[in-house]
């Protein structure tokens, strides 16, 4: 299957811990979803950074040296852009927080209205229905096209 | 001082907004800050068949985890809240 997107895109933690990951269950669907995105720029938030390296460090005790080293490799090597929360996205989130009826989605919409606010408004992960709410953000699962 | 010339460009309205946001968050001038990216963009070029590219196929799977199932994001930061939080 052949990829048609294009443009900014942001990527979810879960995308990254399983294209990193050779044993996870969706490792072949992410080696092939790098691989064939052409076109695509990559960005990624700072909140997910820290997600994915709690999730590899604190949860499978790997060193933090080898999972930082690997991690900024692989950003490099796929040119990410690493953006981050802009003064203005606090209120980006609470306008999201009052917009849409969503229980418990504090730290989703946090992660949306970082992404929006730094103007990207595509977004790849695993978890679409966590996303499918905020009409702002186009919200794409990579994996059900492998 | 540099001679400095006054030029019209154009340029997709999501990149223009997104420099402009980062030009404010450095407090810098948009015109200062276009200088910037460009003169980086210039040497970048120049300097680039020194580098040495990372193949980005060899990034990936570089952990042996068996992950399964990651934990959504509500229980990743409710676990560290309520811990914090004495819950």
């Amino acid at each position: 299957m052949r990829l048609t997107f294009s443009g900014n895109w942001g990527v979810d933690s879960n995308i990254i811990i399983y294209a990193l990951d050779r044993q996870s269950v969706f490792f072949k669907k992410a080696e092939a979803f790098f691989n064939q995105a052409k076109g695509i720029n990559f960005y990624i938030t700072q909140q997910n950074l820290v997600e994915i390296e709690k999730v590899i460090i604190g949860f499978y005790r790997i060193k933090k040296e080898t999972v930082i080293t690997n991690l900024e490799r692989f950003l490099s090597a796929f040119n990410f852009s690493i953006i981050s929360p802009l003064p203005t996205t606090l209120s980006y989130y609470h306008k999201l927080l009052l917009s849409y009826p969503a229980k418990d989605a504090f730290f989703d919409f946090y992660l949306a209205a970082t992404y929006l606010d730094n103007q990207i408004n595509n977004f790849f992960t695993v978890n679409t229905k966590d996303f499918l709410t905020i009409k702002e953000l186009r919200v794409v699962n990579p994996f059900s096209y492998f | 001082m540099k001679k400095l010339i006054r030029t019209t460009i154009t340029v997709p309205e999501d990149i223009y907004k997104q420099a402009k946001v980062k030009a404010s968050l450095v407090q810098e001038s948009f015109s200062a800050y276009v200088t910037e990216a460009l003169y980086e963009k210039i040497n970048q070029i120049i300097d680039e068949p020194l580098k040495k590219k990372i193949d980005p196929k060899q990034t990936l799977g570089v952990f042996s985890l068996g992950i399964k199932k990651i934990p959504s994001r509500k229980k990743l930061y409710e676990t560290h809240l309520q811990r914090k939080l004495g819950r």
